[in-house]
């Protein structure tokens, strides 16, 4: 027979057993707080900070040719942002090398740097640069052609070749470096012949293209919201609840308390129905103290990174809508998670019970970070997948209610079998006096 | 007397994916008096845990069925529960919670109101001398003191049956001397105490009624007395032996 009033018995209990547990509180708590503000403004940060720090440093460079055009060498070395290594002293480190590494040949190093020796074009000689990037004896190499002044004054198309490795961020922003200083040289050549002309250098630009983004700060935010939030809620409402889901079923059997409570005068649906939410309340407490995190870490926090090109915020009817979606989504892991935790006999062999249904979320869930997938078709019925087209569509605010309906709907009706199946197992003999 | 509880024809069965077919509970029929201590004795695996599970409605029968306090464990359960104490030498307490705690939240759950079970608490915690303990985290108490708040909870509804299964194994001799005290205590209130064990000594000091079960079934059922003059033997391990190895025939 059910009976709310034991239901509630159990649930109080329930809550306050698991708010003395140290894990519980992690998960459900300290976690959910903090790993949206870490993992944004921290990672955030530290990648922003880096990038600065990688474009303001000096990189080292090699100039490979010099002997070709020597005031060109000269102008590079002038730039502030990058510092030319001699060539000798390349040639010496890199020898030291090849005597201890006889992948590298010093034939090949004697021959890259000989002047006059023509172009570094076959494959040693870029092993060898590639090489000298991964020792960091050098960033990247610019190499001057033969007869380049006098081939650029007869207006011959000549090459100047940036060697470089894009895998390496320091070697990279090197390589920006020196075509940015090549562009503008290029160009100072160009405005010096229309001068000589007489014809001004705006021929060259005859009109400036402007591309103008009609996103609103906040939908550029969004995008980025979108792509994270649907992901991070699903997570947290799974491991807000994972531990409470697993203390009071397999932990029960494990501390052998689960027998008293099955001779107590309660039915098991009373005994699932207490668990089960409680399980729900943790998963939703986490989930609302991730949203509050994540709203609030967004506000202060997130525009600045962006260089205030998005402003991260979320309307009240957006929150009221995400809060909507999560009810039946909450009731769904947390039933899933309570059927799957009761068959374990120990804490531990439920954990390796519960980490594939936290992969079978969070595989489905990468969807939001997919851009062009829309919710439409058979989208609306896959459970999760729709779920986090129907979040990533209320963060960005293009939701139709239709849809947000269907896809509430047809959770609800996976949460429904998950508790009718949750239940169904925990009248099981075999499951509960499983030892 | 008053019966308090009556096994009719109980059994249970269960298929073993190693053993096959397990007739762990095999057409088993006994009745108990209020009042009284009845010992289930057996060997390990003989059928006490299943037989005892059965008649706290934990498990379902596959045939057959018994009466607690008048009530069928078939079509009654929760009421069944709510008259009886159960507990077993294993029995594990919510660690992080109290024994003022724990206790209540079975007095709750067996139905009683937050005055009754506020008195019946402070009666019981007086009786065990839980006291000094009473608002301490279990996992801060020693075996014994849990001993004790296990046995407060298992009375806390005042049940007038209590099936205890093997309630001393595991113990120290300290703490299963509260055990056998309590058996007494019921016993003296009027209780209908059924408890399993295989400890000999344990069974023919405090039993009023034996049954011997093995492999699931009924072999002797008797007082120690009718026993000692059946088998001619004066010490209830040999008793059991000769039963267990005669398959209860005599």
């Amino acid at each position: 027979m059910i009976s709310p009033l034991k239901i509630r018995i159990v649930y109080f209990k329930e809550l306050r057993d698991i708010l003395r547990d140290r894990r519980t509180l992690y998960s459900m708590i300290l976690m959910p707080v903090l790993l949206y503000p870490l993992l944004s403004i921290g990672m955030g940060a530290l990648v922003g900070s880096q990038i600065k720090k990688t474009r303001a440093a000096r990189q080292k460079i090699v100039i490979l040719g010099e002997e070709h055009d020597p005031a060109l060498a000269a102008a590079i070395r002038n730039l502030d942002q990058l510092q030319v290594v001699p060539v000798d002293t390349l040639r010496q480190a890199l020898l030291r090398l090849s005597a201890k590494d006889t992948t590298l040949h010093s034939g090949f190093i004697e021959r890259l740097f000989t002047p006059g020796r023509g172009m570094a074009s076959d494959s040693s000689h870029f092993r060898i640069l590639s090489r000298a990037i991964d020792e960091r004896l050098i960033r990247a190499a610019v190499q001057i052609p033969p007869e380049f002044p006098s081939r650029v004054a007869a207006g011959d198309s000549v090459e100047l070749t940036i060697l470089y490795d894009q895998a390496e961020i320091k070697s990279d922003a090197a390589a920006d470096k020196l075509r940015d200083w090549a562009v503008a040289y290029r160009d100072s050549i160009v405005s010096g012949h229309l001068a000589e002309h007489g014809l001004d250098k705006s021929l060259l630009k005859p009109f400036w293209i402007h591309r103008a983004n009609l996103a609103s700060k906040e939908k550029m935010g969004g995008l980025i919201l979108g792509m994270m939030l649907p992901y991070m809620l699903l997570i947290l409402v799974i491991v807000g609840g994972m531990y409470p889901a697993l203390d009071m079923t397999a932990g029960e059997k494990e501390r052998n308390t689960l027998e008293t409570l099955l001779a107590a005068p309660l039915s098991r649906f009373d005994i699932a129905a207490g668990k089960f939410l409680t399980t729900f309340t943790a998963a939703m407490v986490s989930m609302l103290l991730a949203l509050t995190s994540m709203t609030l870490t967004a506000k202060y926090g997130f525009a600045s990174m962006a260089g205030g090109e998005m402003t991260i915020s979320m309307s009240a009817s957006s929150v009221l809508w995400l809060l909507f979606m999560m009810i039946p989504t909450a009731t769904l892991f947390s039933a899933l998670m309570i059927a799957v935790a009761i068959v374990a006999k120990s804490y531990k062999e439920g954990q390796s019970y519960l980490t594939p249904i936290l992969m079978l979320a969070i595989l489905p869930a990468m969807v939001s970070f997919i851009p062009g997938i829309e919710l439409a078709g058979g989208l609306l019925f896959i459970p999760v997948v729709n779920l986090c087209l129907a979040l990533k569509e209320v963060v960005l605010g293009t939701y139709k209610v239709w849809r947000i309906m269907v896809v509430f709907g047809v959770t609800t009706v996976y949460a429904v079998v998950a508790l009718f199946v949750a239940q169904r197992i925990f009248e099981r003999e075999s499951v509960l006096f499983r030892t | 007397m008053e019966t308090a509880i009556s096994v009719e024809n109980l059994s249970k069965y269960f298929s073993d994916k190693k053993r096959g077919l397990v007739k762990a509970t095999d057409d088993l029929s006994f009745a108990c008096q209020a009042g009284t201590v009845f010992g289930l004795l057996g060997l390990n695996g003989a059928g006490k845990t299943t037989t005892l599970r059965l008649l706290a409605t934990m498990l379902k029968p596959t045939s057959g069925t018994a009466k607690i306090a008048g009530f069928d464990i078939l079509t009654d359960p929760d009421k069944v529960k709510a008259k009886i104490g159960f507990l077993t030498g294993s029995t594990g307490l919510y660690l992080r919670l109290t024994p003022r705690e724990i206790v209540s939240y079975f007095g709750r759950l067996a139905g009683m109101d937050s005055p009754t079970v506020k008195k019946r608490t402070a009666l019981l915690f007086d009786m065990l001398g839980i006291g000094e303990f009473a608002d301490r985290r279990i996992d801060k108490l020693s075996s014994g003191q849990k001993q004790k708040t296990s046995i407060a909870r298992t009375l806390i509804h005042d049940p007038p049956i209590l099936i205890l299964d093997e309630p001393t194994a595991g113990l120290d001799v300290v703490t299963a001397r509260a055990i056998i005290e309590l058996i007494r205590n019921a016993k003296d209130e009027g209780k209908c105490v059924i408890f399993s064990t295989h400890i000999m000594h344990e069974a023919a000091s405090i039993c009023d009624e034996i049954v011997v079960i093995h492999e699931g079934r009924l072999k002797a059922q008797g007082t120690l007395e009718e026993f000692r003059r059946q088998w001619g033997r004066q010490n209830l391990d040999d008793i059991f032996v000769a039963i267990i190895e005669n398959g209860g025939a005599r």
